[in-house]
């Protein structure tokens, strides 16, 4: 008899300890989506981790060359633009205004180095046609501004590159967060041909749009 | 009549519940009731433009 209880009173030691373990598994991942945050008494400790903040902006985000012809009367004849970070602009064979024109700045705003990457929306020949003398080109060209800024990346620094207009292009591996090299420029150059698609191109505002994009750096 | 060994082994069983449920409580507590943040350094998007205009060149023009 006595063995009889002790079976008794174990059987629904067990059970109960089953029990115990499925309620307290079930009920804290019930707590988990209204967990509050409150300390249940007046005093407590709160860990904080501050996450990282991406934040990628065109400081100087227009480069507007205005309106201007192609000179013709060069053997070869066509007109280049070209920026030159917060040099003024150059224009060579046609008579567009450099006033006012300088590169586009990019800066790392946020508090992590980024990935850069750029993208465009246009290649030459979709500003100007295709040019039976090949005299057309749009390129761009990344530099720093501030020294150490851009460093890896598909691009070498200042050199100029193709625009491929369905590439986008890694241009800083890492592109630093810190205020004294978070900075680069990028400037374009453009070759205009006399002999563009001026049925189609000629009198027409053409932009090309610009994109960056920018991941924490790995 | 219930052997001795039979109870024996299920106090013991009981008692191994037991400390397995405190492990998964204190391991529950810390592993889903402390909010994990997924990685929020989302991807930043900017643009920029560059713009022009072409005017039609008489043949032969150019700066002298």
């Amino acid at each position: 008899m006595e063995n009889r209880t002790l079976y008794i009173l174990a059987f629904l030691a067990v059970s109960v300890a089953v029990i115990n373990l499925s309620v307290t598994y079930l009920k804290i991942n019930d707590f988990r989506e209204a967990f509050s945050g409150f300390a249940a008494s007046d005093t407590g400790t709160i860990n904080i981790t501050v996450l990282g903040s991406v934040n990628i902006n065109f400081i100087r985000n227009a480069i507007d060359w205005g309106t201007g012809v192609v000179y013709t009367n060069n053997s070869n004849p066509n007109a280049t633009l070209t920026t030159r970070g917060n040099g003024q602009g150059l224009v060579v064979g046609g008579n567009w205004s450099s006033s006012g024109v300088y590169g586009l700045i990019i800066a790392n705003n946020g508090s992590v180095n980024v990935t850069l990457n750029l993208s465009t929306d246009k290649n030459h020949t979709d500003l100007f046609g295709v040019a039976p003398s090949g005299l057309s080109a749009l390129q761009w060209n990344i530099t720093d501004k501030d020294s150490g800024s851009c460093a890896g990346g598909n691009l070498a620094l200042n050199t100029f590159y193709d625009v491929n207009k369905t590439v986008s292009e890694i241009a800083c591996t890492q592109l630093g967060s810190a205020s004294s090299k978070n900075e680069i420029f990028l400037d374009f150059y453009i070759m205009i041909p006399a002999d563009y698609d001026a049925a189609a191109k000629a009198n027409l505002n053409q932009q090309v749009a610009i994109y960056a994009n920018a991941t924490v750096a790995p | 009549m219930v052997s001795e060994k039979i109870i024996v082994a299920l106090i013991v069983v009981a008692i191994l519940l037991s400390v397995v449920s405190i492990a998964v409580t204190i391991s529950t507590v810390n592993t889903k009731m402390i909010p994990r943040f997924s990685n929020l350094n989302l991807p930043d998007e900017d643009s920029g433009r560059v713009s022009l205009r072409i005017s039609p060149t008489p043949e032969g023009f150019g700066a002298g």
